[in-house]
């Protein structure tokens, strides 16, 4: 197992490396750089600027070196220093406008799996040894209800009826006041209770669709032979249930928890403008918007090494739950 | 209680189990009665949908859902003075839960599928320890070793830690008997355990469980549908059909005096490892109906060849008779059954001339197919697997040839190869086509092979999978047509209804899809299909063995048919060798990659000349009881060799009973004896093999016995 989790770290690397390649490369595809940025916007505020003032700053941010270099020296920041390079826009360390933001992140991501897991599970688990109950028949239409509805739209609904009728405001993760204030008890309760909103939007149709896959797996593994075995053992039905079915039946699912973070970039950037979220994806969407390139580079190469981990994680549970892996 | 009673441990009596589906309520099993007698074994037969699983299964009470006990009781008497019924207690209460696992067993037919992938085979059998006995986790891996050892796992401490996908399909079901025999059970429901396996691993299972169950006093219902186990294990004996139990008695009773038409009728179709071969097999007509069109009256009489009209349609017959009873009107009203003997007569047709086998019309040479082992980052290839491993023989135009042996000889790759489904790694298969002169299939670039696939045509195992079900079977076999050549367009439908009436369907099913058809005719439909481009050659890859022994007879009558009209000449891969005595005209006989002996079948099967062909025909179970004496067989240890391993010497000696010195040493090549015969064994010469049903010799058969 200790060797099978080495090679699967080891495998990480090139896989980053990759990644970091494609990032820049996307990054720089666009025409123009930062600085024929600014001189568009200097031209529309109707001030002009020097070619030897462009030339200079094209300088300062090292935009006028090979790609390659621009390339060599930012991942050698990275990897020496710890150093994502500067964000022009708001000229501060990117490592300083991400770092927060990729722990909120990672924890709304975390909250969602496991508000999925928990509602999903016993429902699944429900909804395929009652097949065709009462219980399968309404979680089945809730179910579909919750993978139809484009989770923007369920962050809008919620927002307005919990403001409507609660008078709270559920935007943000954290409360104005904590926002720029340093960690404390006070600021993780309140990121608490913010943190049910969004979880529920993000997780209503990884709910859906777990629901379907469970209960689906389950059917399937209700019927094979060594769930008769453990039957005719006398072993209690629920133990039954748990040890061998079920556990069976979340393999397909535990190798599909790699998408988690990615999702939360993708699918949640949306949601996380809605809720005004301090996320890294309304970040990202900005970066690009504005050609902030090491901004904008340094949070796919997060995104991507999030989803490296992400994929290796699920690899090494499924691992863990499933011998024939182990032994390959 | 009286004495006859208390001799019964169970008795099931009107059972009851259906399915309350969308389409109607499945009546699975519709009034079974049987009893199962202290140590006694009471195999359950019929074909594959009359409701034997269902039944063994409502005795635990564990059928699966939508599936229930409707009516009926199941008396278990696990001492003199209690009696419960099982079929009275709830499903889920603790009461049956104490009972199976502990009282009442079970093992089922996949073995490779009845245990668990995810947890050790010692946590599983842990588990059945500690839900019945009070005993620490220790004791109950003590108790575990114990019994792994007793079923004849090698190394226990070893394997105890093991997971079942590390074991072969035999040593699993030794683990599930382990599993099933922990609790010192008072009856043991064996659902067609050993369906799945080898022969020579059924062999060395059988045994076991007769073994243990004399040591342990426990009585066994055994389900089967190979009256080839029934004849070796069978004290009583009960005939399912359609839910019912037709006919049950002693077995000598049962295969000496059968009293029930479908009884008769399995027995019969049965085809019998015997030496005059060829004489056509007594199949039952059509296959068992499905339960929702259960026929009025007596539920055989549209198969049945003495069915009354005006009374098996009507009146549904009774169990009828003390020990020995039918559910038959013949036998009720008519004890001397007039009827039954008369008809007999029509299955003893003599066997038919000779067929004339010309030309050799496939040569292959020295074939090799290696599958690298691939391993590490880059998929490096640090082995072979020689599934074929230098396989050279000649098939005659007009002649069935058998390829056997057990699973992973590489009989199936070398059907492959020939038809190149896989691409050969060595060697030659030169084949005489009809008009092209003679080519070498081993070497023809793909393109080239597609005109031959007329010529040569491959009809497969499972007539389930092989089906396109999306397809219809004028598609299907149209398909073949249309390639062909033959026929197009509007002269297409007359050419599938002509096949369609070859092969015993009738032409109406033309806009059938394939699940509307039983397994038997879906078989017919593969065939039709093979047939459809007139080829000269076929490759029938166990193209029987999924089915059930009366539908196996219609399937195995048709290929001989087809054989004598068209001139066909058959490549018939096969394990069982009772079929093969019955179709083949010459047997070769594979061992891990290679062959081991090749005969004319009469000789092969009354003098082997290959250590290893003898003990497969000591494998195989006549349908008939035997003295026994006759009963002994050579157990082969472990499996076919490891075909990745490259072996030094013969790849047999590790399992034969003759190995000398020489035989680790020097592989035997594959030699033409004085006979004419080919055999690959140092001894073939000097050896005295036992053949069919002969008795085998036992000094030699002492280290076995020993163990």
């Amino acid at each position: 197992m200790a060797g099978y989790i080495l090679k699967r770290i080891l495998y990480m690397i090139p896989t980053l490396l990759a990644i970091s390649i494609v990032a820049f490369t996307i990054i720089n595809l666009p025409p123009g750089d930062y600085v024929d940025r600014l001189v568009i916007e200097a031209k529309n505020r109707g001030e002009s600027m020097t070619p030897e003032a462009i030339d200079g700053l094209r300088q300062l941010y090292g935009l006028n070196k090979p790609i390659v270099e621009q390339y060599v020296s930012w991942m050698s920041g990275i990897v020496l220093r710890g150093d994502f390079g500067i964000s022009y826009k708001w000229n501060l360390p990117v490592w300083a406008l991400l770092g927060e933001r990729l722990g909120l992140t990672v924890a709304l991501s975390v909250a969602t799996l496991l508000f999925i897991w928990t509602v999903a599970i016993p429902i699944g688990v429900l909804s395929a040894v009652r097949q065709y109950s009462v219980w399968d028949y309404v979680f089945t239409f809730i179910s579909f209800v919750g993978l139809a509805i484009p989770n923007f739209l369920l962050a809008l609904g919620l927002m307005y009826i919990s403001f409507k009728y609660f008078g709270q405001s559920v935007g943000s993760l954290l409360s104005p006041e904590y926002l720029d204030a340093p960690w404390s008890l006070a600021k993780v309760l309140d990121l608490l209770s913010h943190l049910w909103v969004p979880m529920t939007v993000l997780g209503a149709a990884g709910t859906a669709e777990l629901v379907r896959t469970l209960r689906a797996n389950l059917l399937d593994e209700i019927k094979k032979p060594y769930v008769a075995t453990a039957r005719t053992k006398g072993m209690p039905e629920v133990w039954m249930l748990i040890k061998y079915p079920l556990r069976h039946a979340l393999n397909p699912f535990v190798s599909s928890q790699n998408e988690i973070f990615v999702n939360l970039v993708s699918g949640g950037t949306i949601v996380s403008v809605v809720l005004g979220l301090q996320t890294i994806g309304p970040l990202l969407l900005d970066a690009f918007r504005s050609q902030d390139m090491f901004l904008a580079g340094s949070s796919i190469l997060i995104l991507g090494a999030l989803a490296v981990i992400g994929t290796m994680l699920s690899d090494i549970m499924l691992a863990w739950l499933d011998p024939r892996i182990r032994f390959n | 209680m009286s004495d006859a009673a208390h001799d019964v441990l169970l008795a099931v009596e009107q059972l009851k189990t259906h399915f309350l589906t969308d389409e109607g309520v499945v009546q699975a099993v519709d009034g079974a009665s049987l009893e199962v007698r202290r140590g006694r074994t009471l195999c359950v037969v019929g074909e594959s949908g009359c409701g034997k699983s269902i039944m063994a299964r409502s005795i635990l009470n564990v059928v699966d859902r939508p599936g229930r006990i409707v009516d009926g009781r199941i008396l278990f008497r696990p001492e003199a003075g209690t009696e419960i019924d099982l079929a009275a207690l709830p499903p889920h209460g603790q009461e049956i839960r104490s009972i199976r696992g502990r009282d009442i067993t079970m093992i089922f037919q996949e073995p490779m599928t009845a245990l668990s992938p995810l947890y050790t085979i010692g946590n599983q059998i842990i588990e059945t320890i500690r839900l019945h006995l009070p005993v620490s986790k220790r004791q109950a891996r003590e108790i575990a070793l114990d019994a792994l050892g007793k079923v004849g796992i090698p190394r226990p401490h070893q394997m105890i830690d093991a997971y079942s996908f590390e074991l072969s399909g035999g040593m699993r079901q030794r683990v599930m008997i382990a599993m099933a025999l922990v609790c010192k059970p008072k009856l043991l429901i064996a659902d067609e355990p050993t369906t799945a396996l080898d022969v020579t691993t059924q062999a060395n299972i059988l045994d076991l469980i007769g073994g243990l169950q004399r040591d342990m006093g426990m009585s066994v219902m055994f389900i089967t549908h190979d009256l080839g186990v029934v004849a070796e294990i069978a004290d009583d004996v009960a005939v399912m059909y359609l839910g019912q139990v037709v006919e049950r008695g002693p077995a000598a009773q049962i295969f000496d005096d059968p009293r029930h038409p479908y009884t008769r009728a399995l027995l019969r179709s049965v085809p019998e490892p015997s030496l005059k071969r060829r004489s056509r097999l007594a199949a039952i007509r059509g296959s068992v109906p499905h339960p929702l069109h259960r026929p009025s009256g007596c539920l055989f009489r549209d198969r049945c060849d003495f069915a009354v009209p005006g009374l098996c349609d009507r009146t549904v017959p009774i169990l009828i008779g003390g020990a020995h009873a039918a559910a038959c009107h013949a036998y009720g009203s008519r004890p001397d059954r007039p009827l039954l003997t008369a008809a007999d007569a029509i299955h003893e047709a003599g066997a038919p001339a000779p067929k004339a086998v010309g030309e050799p019309i496939l040569v292959v040479e020295d074939l090799k197919v290696h599958f690298p082992i691939r391993k590490g980052f880059f998929g490096r290839a640090v082995g072979n697997i020689r599934a074929v491993d230098g396989v050279s023989l000649d098939v005659r135009a007009g002649e069935t040839l058998a390829l056997v042996g057990e699973s992973g000889s590489g009989k199936t790759t070398l059907g492959h190869a020939i038809i190149r489904l896989l691409d050969p790694t060595a060697g030659s298969v030169r084949y005489r086509s009809s008009d092209a002169g003679e080519v070498d299939l081993a070497t023809l670039p793909p393109g080239a092979m597609k005109p031959l696939w007329r010529e040569i045509r491959m009809v497969f195992q499972d007539p389930n999978s092989s089906l396109n079900p999306r397809l219809r079977v004028a598609e299907l076999i149209g398909e073949s047509l249309k390639l062909a050549g033959i026929a197009s367009g509007d002269a297409l439908e007359p050419q599938v209804r002509e096949l369609l009436e070859r092969v015993g369907l009738r032409p109406e099913y033309l806009n059938r899809y394939p699940h509307a058809f039983s397994g038997g005719q879906r078989q017919r439909i593969g065939i039709a299909r093979a047939l459809a481009p007139q080829p000269r050659l076929i490759i029938a890859d166990e193209a029987v063995s999924a089915l059930d022994v009366s539908v196996q007879a219609q399937i195995l009558n048709l290929l001989s048919d087809l054989q004598a009209e068209y001139e066909l000449t058959y490549i018939f891969i096969s394990h069982d060798l009772g079929v093969v005595s019955h179709i083949s005209d010459r047997v070769a006989v594979m061992y891990a990659g290679r062959l081991v002996e090749l005969a004319a079948t009469a000789d092969l099967f009354t003098r082997p000349l290959h250590p290893y062909t003898e003990a497969l025909l000591s494998a195989v179970l006549p349908p008939r009881p035997r003295p026994a004496d006759a009963r002994r067989r050579i157990l082969l240890d472990g499996a076919v060799a490891d075909p990745a391993s490259q072996p030094v010497g013969c790849p047999f000696a590790p399992r034969c009973r003759y190995r000398q010195d020489v035989c680790g040493r020097v592989a035997p090549p594959l030699l033409r004896q004085p006979d004419g015969r080919l055999a690959a064994c140092h001894f073939a010469e000097t050896l005295s093999l036992a053949g069919l049903d002969a008795p085998i010799n036992s000094t030699a058969c002492a280290h076995q016995d020993t163990q």
